[in-house]
C-alpha cells in the first residue's frame, strides 16, 4: 500500500458496490473460471415497480427477494443490479425472483470472457490480416468518417493517461489500480466520450488491456509512420467498460454499455466478448440497439463448439475466425448463427517463416506488464482469437456506414453477400457465409459489374 | 432478292415519270372520248375504240394532249382511260377483239416494269355521257385547234425525295431496364440521346433508314441486396454509354404531299459501355449485342428540308442481367423507348 500515497485514490462504484467488497485492499483475486458474480442477481421489474416514482415499490420488492442493495440500471426502467446478502445463494434468490409477479426476468450477473488466447509478446508490424482483406485498396475508398462511432464494449481503452484509482471489484477484489498511460499509436485517432459500465460512472481504463488491441484494430493510427494500422482510423471510438483487469465481463454492464452507446450516438457496437449464457438483460439490450439502426458485432468465442452470447443472439453479426491460410481457426466457434469470418490469428505458427507468429498485431500491454498490472508499458503484441476477427468486421461495418449503408439490416446483409465464400458451397456452419471482403462491399454495384 | 427488283422498278418508275414526246398512248378503256381541250365537258372530237394508238403531246393535269395518227388532229385523253407506252409505235394494235375486262398485253416489248405509272382501269371516262358501243364510229372530222400544250410538270406529285441526311435528338427511356436505372440514377430512367440519319427511298413508300445515336447517363454505384430492398447509394461516380447503330426499312404513306408518316422495323447493335470510378480507379465494362427495333413517325418535307417526329422501340436482350444491379433486378435488356425530333435535308 505504499502506492497508495503516491496516487490520487479515486474511489468508483456504487454504495453497494462499496459495501460488499473492500476486503482485501490491494488484493485483487482471480477466483477462477466463474459462471456469474457471487451474490448478484439481475432483476427486471415491469409494472409501478418499473415506473417513474415506483422506486418504493421496486425496492419492497428488492427487500422481498432477499436483496440488501441494488443499483438501478441508467437506462433500462425496472431493470437491477441486486446484490444478495451474505450467504445467500444466487441460485435460489434468482428462483425467487423469478416466482414474484411483476417480474419480467431474473438472472445471475453473468460473468462472460474476453475472446483472447493470449500469447508471448512478440513485436512485430506484420498485418497479414489486413492485407488478407485488401486493406489499402480499401482505404483508397473508404478509411472511415469521423461522425461513426464504434463503441468498443470490453476492458477499456488505453486512451488517456489516468492516475492511479481504487478499484473495487466486489467478488474479484479491490485495490488501486494505474497509473494509466495512453497507447502510443493513437496519432490522430478521435475518441468519443466514454462510459465506465462496471459502475455506472467514473473513467474509462483499460486494467487488461484487451480492449487497447481490440480498439486499435479498428482505429489504431495509420499513415502516421508509428506502429501498426487500424482498419477504420477515421471513425472515432467510444471506450465502454464492461470487463475487469481478468479478462472477466459482466452481463448488467454489458446490457449498460450497450444502452449507453446506443443513447450516445455510436452506430457499431463491437463486443470481442462473450460466453455460453444467454442474458436477457444483454439479449434486449441487443434488440433496442438494432432498432434504434445500430450495428452490433461480437466474437463467435473460442471453445471450438458452438457459438458463444451474445453472438448467438439474432440482432447480432456473429464473427468466427480464420488463420492465415483462410481455414477455420483451430479455436473458431461455428454453428447456424455464424455469419462471417475475419482474420483471427494463429499464434502457434509463423506459416511464412518471417519470424513472427501468424496472430493479430496491435498495440497494448505486453503481457508480461499486464500480469503484473502494469498499464504504462505498450508494445505491438501478436493475439489471436474471435475477439480479434471481430474488430475487424466492426471496422468494416463503420466503414460502410461511412459509405452510406447505415441500416444494421443493410449492413449485414452487405458483409454476407459480397463475403467469400469459404468451405461448403454457400453457407455453412464453419466459415458462415464467409470470409468478409470490405473492397467489394464499399465498391457496391454498378449496372452490371 | 424479291427487295431488290422492287428496287429496280422503283427506280424505273420514278424515271417514267417525265413523260417524253416520243411516247404513245394505247386506248384501255371500253369507248374513249377525245376532246378539244382537257376538260370533261369539252366537245368531243372523237370516239376512240380499245387498242387505238396515237402520239402523246404532253400531259395537263389528268389529261393527256394527243395527236390523233388520221388526221393529225391534237385533243385531249383522260389519263385513266389510257396507258402510256413509251417507244411503242403508232397504230391500232393487231386486229384481235378487245376483251373487256382484259388487260392488254403490250405489243413491244416494254421495258422492265414500266407499267406502274400508268394504271389503267377500265372503267368509263368519270360522267361522260356514255356512249353507245353500238354507235356507228363517226368520221374524224377536225375541229379548232387546241392549243398545243407545252410539256408541264407533274401537278401535285410529291416533292422528289431520295435520299434524307439529318440529326436527330431526343429522350430515350430504359424501360426494359428500368428498375436498374432507377437504382442507379436517382430513380430516373432517361435522358437526353442524340444521333443522326441518312435514308434512301427505294420506291415512293418504301424507303431504307440508317441510324446511328449516343446515350449517356451519369449516376453512381449503389448497394442493393435484393429487387424488394432498398437502394444505397455509395456515392462512386458510374457513366452508362450506349450507342444504338440499325437498319431499318420502313413504308412511308403520303396522305399530303408535304407530309409523310411512315413505320419502319429493323435490326442492328446497340454498343454498351459502363464506367465506374471507385477510390481513385476506374474500372469499366463494355459489350455490343444485337437489336431489334421498330420505328413510327411523320416526317415534313418542304423545299428540300424535312422536320420530323419520331418514336421508337427497341429491344437489346441479353447485354446485361449476369452482374451488378441488373442482376438483382433480374433484367437484361437495354432496349426502350426512344422519342426523337429529326432534322434534315432531303435530294
Amino acid at each position: 500500500m505504499r502506492r497508495l500515497s503516491f496516487v490520487v485514490a479515486l474511489v468508483v462504484g456504487t454504495a453497494f458496490l462499496a459495501r460488499a467488497g473492500l476486503r482485501a485492499q490491494g488484493g485483487f483475486v482471480d477466483p477462477g473460471p466463474l459462471d456469474h458474480v457471487p451474490g448478484q442477481v439481475v432483476v427486471q421489474f415491469q409494472g409501478i415497480a418499473a415506473q417513474r416514482g415506483g422506486e418504493g415499490r421496486a425496492e419492497e420488492m428488492i427487500r422481498a427477494g432477499g436483496g440488501v442493495a441494488a443499483r438501478p440500471s441508467g437506462f433500462s426502467p425496472g431493470l437491477h443490479l441486486v446484490s444478495l446478502s451474505p450467504g445467500d445463494s444466487v441460485e435460489a434468490a434468482t428462483a425467487r425472483f423469478r416466482r414474484m409477479p411483476d417480474v419480467a426476468f431474473a438472472e445471475p450477473n453473468y460473468v462472460q470472457r474476453t475472446l483472447t488466447t493470449p500469447d508471448d509478446p512478440l513485436f512485430g508490424q506484420l498485418q497479414w490480416n489486413f492485407r488478407m482483406l485488401e486493406s489499402e485498396r480499401m482505404w483508397d475508398i473508404q478509411s472511415g468518417s469521423a461522425s461513426v462511432i464504434v463503441a468498443v464494449i470490453d476492458s477499456g481503452i488505453a486512451a488517456q493517461e489516468l492516475p492511479a484509482l481504487f478499484v473495487d471489484y466486489g467478488a474479484f477484489g479491490a485495490g488501486v489500480l494505474g497509473p494509466f498511460g495512453r497507447a502510443p499509436d493513437w496519432g490522430s485517432t478521435r475518441f468519443a466520450p466514454g462510459f465506465n459500465a462496471l459502475f455506472g460512472q467514473g473513467p474509462v481504463f483499460d486494467d487488461n488491456g484487451h480492449g487497447t488491441h481490440v480498439a486499435s484494430t479498428i482505429a489504431e493510427s495509420t499513415d502516421n509512420g508509428v506502429g501498426v494500422a487500424g482498419l477504420a482510423f477515421g471513425v472515432t471510438l467510444m471506450p465502454v467498460k464492461a470487463c475487469i483487469f481478468n479478462s472477466a465481463c459482466l452481463t448488467f454492464a454489458q446490457a449498460e454499455g450497450i444502452d449507453f452507446a446506443v443513447q450516445n450516438g455510436a452506430k457499431v457496437i463491437n463486443m470481442s466478448i462473450g460466453g455460453a449464457q444467454a442474458s436477457e438483460a444483454v439479449r434486449l439490450a441487443v434488440q433496442r440497439a438494432a432498432q434504434a439502426g445500430v450495428t452490433v458485432v461480437a466474437a463467435a468465442g473460442n471453445e471450438n463448439g458452438s457459438v458463444a452470447f451474445p453472438a448467438a443472439f439474432p440482432d447480432v453479426i456473429a464473427v468466427g475466425a480464420v488463420d492465415r491460410n483462410k481455414r477455420r481457426a483451430f479455436y473458431s466457434n461455428f454453428g447456424p448463427e455464424l455469419d462471417v469470418v475475419a482474420p483471427g490469428g494463429d499464434t502457434r505458427v509463423d506459416t511464412d517463416a518471417n519470424g513472427f507468429v501468424d496472430g493479430v498485431f496491435q498495440q497494448t500491454y505486453p503481457p508480461l506488464f499486464q500480469a503484473q498490472l502494469i498499464f504504462t508499458q505498450f508494445g505491438y503484441i501478436a493475439q489471436q482469437g474471435t475477439s480479434m476477427a471481430s474488430p475487424h468486421v466492426a471496422a468494416v461495418a463503420a466503414l460502410l456506414i461511412s459509405q452510406g449503408i447505415t441500416d444494421p439490416a443493410l449492413v449485414r446483409a452487405a458483409l454476407t453477400t459480397t463475403a467469400e465464400d469459404l468451405g461448403a458451397t454457400g453457407f455453412d456452419n464453419q466459415f458462415g457465409h464467409g470470409l468478409i471482403r470490405p473492397v467489394e462491399a464499399l465498391r457496391g454495384k454498378g449496372l452490371n459489374f | 432478292m424479291e427487295w431488290r427488283r422492287l428496287a429496280l422498278a422503283g427506280v424505273l418508275a420514278l424515271a417514267a415519270a417525265g413523260v417524253s414526246h416520243a411516247d404513245v398512248v394505247e386506248v384501255t378503256g371500253w369507248q374513249v372520248n377525245v376532246r378539244q381541250r382537257p376538260s370533261r365537258r369539252a366537245p368531243v372530237i372523237v370516239n376512240l375504240p380499245r387498242g387505238e394508238r396515237f402520239e402523246l403531246i404532253g400531259r395537263v393535269g389528268a389529261w393527256y394532249h394527243v395527236t390523233l395518227p388520221a388526221s393529225g388532229q391534237t385533243g385531249f385523253v383522260h389519263s385513266s382511260l389510257v396507258r402510256v407506252i413509251p417507244g411503242a409505235t403508232l397504230g391500232t394494235r393487231g386486229a384481235e377483239p378487245a376483251r373487256p375486262g382484259a388487260r392488254p398485253a403490250p405489243t413491244s416489248p416494254p421495258p422492265p416494269a414500266a407499267e406502274p405509272t400508268a394504271p389503267a382501269p377500265v372503267t368509263p371516262e368519270p360522267s361522260a355521257p356514255a356512249p353507245a358501243a353500238a354507235a356507228p364510229r363517226p368520221a374524224l372530222t377536225p375541229s379548232p385547234a387546241a392549243p398545243r400544250a407545252e410539256v408541264p410538270p407533274p401537278l401535285a406529285e410529291p416533292e422528289t425525295r431520295r435520299f434524307d441526311v439529318g440529326a436527330q435528338g431526343g429522350i430515350r427511356w430504359l424501360t426494359a431496364a428500368s428498375q436498374s436505372a432507377k437504382a442507379l440514377f436517382d430513380g430516373e430512367t432517361s435522358d437526353v440521346e442524340l444521333g443522326g440519319f441518312v435514308s434512301y427511298a427505294v420506291t415512293r413508300n418504301v424507303f431504307l433508314s440508317a441510324t446511328a445515336q449516343v446515350f449517356q447517363k451519369e449516376g453512381e454505384r449503389v448497394f442493393v441486396v435484393d429487387a424488394e430492398g432498398p437502394v444505397v447509394p455509395l456515392g462512386h461516380p458510374l457513366k452508362l454509354r450506349l450507342i444504338p447503330a440499325h437498319l431499318v426499312v420502313g413504308y412511308r404513306f403520303h396522305p399530303w404531299p408535304s407530309v409523310a408518316p411512315y413505320l419502319a422495323v429493323g435490326g442492328g447493335v446497340t454498343f454498351y459501355r459502363e464506367e465506374s470510378t471507385v477510390g481513385g480507379v476506374t474500372e469499366s465494362a463494355s459489350t455490343t449485342k444485337g437489336m431489334g427495333i421498330a420505328q413510327a413517325g411523320v416526317d415534313f418535307v418542304k423545299r428540300g428540308v424535312l422536320v420530323g417526329v419520331q418514336a421508337s422501340w427497341s429491344t437489346v436482350p441479353n447485354a446485361v442481367g449476369t452482374s451488378g444491379v441488373s442482376e438483382v433486378y433480374g433484367e437484361n435488356d437495354l432496349g426502350g423507348v426512344c422519342v426523337s425530333v429529326r432534322l434534315g435535308v432531303t435530294f
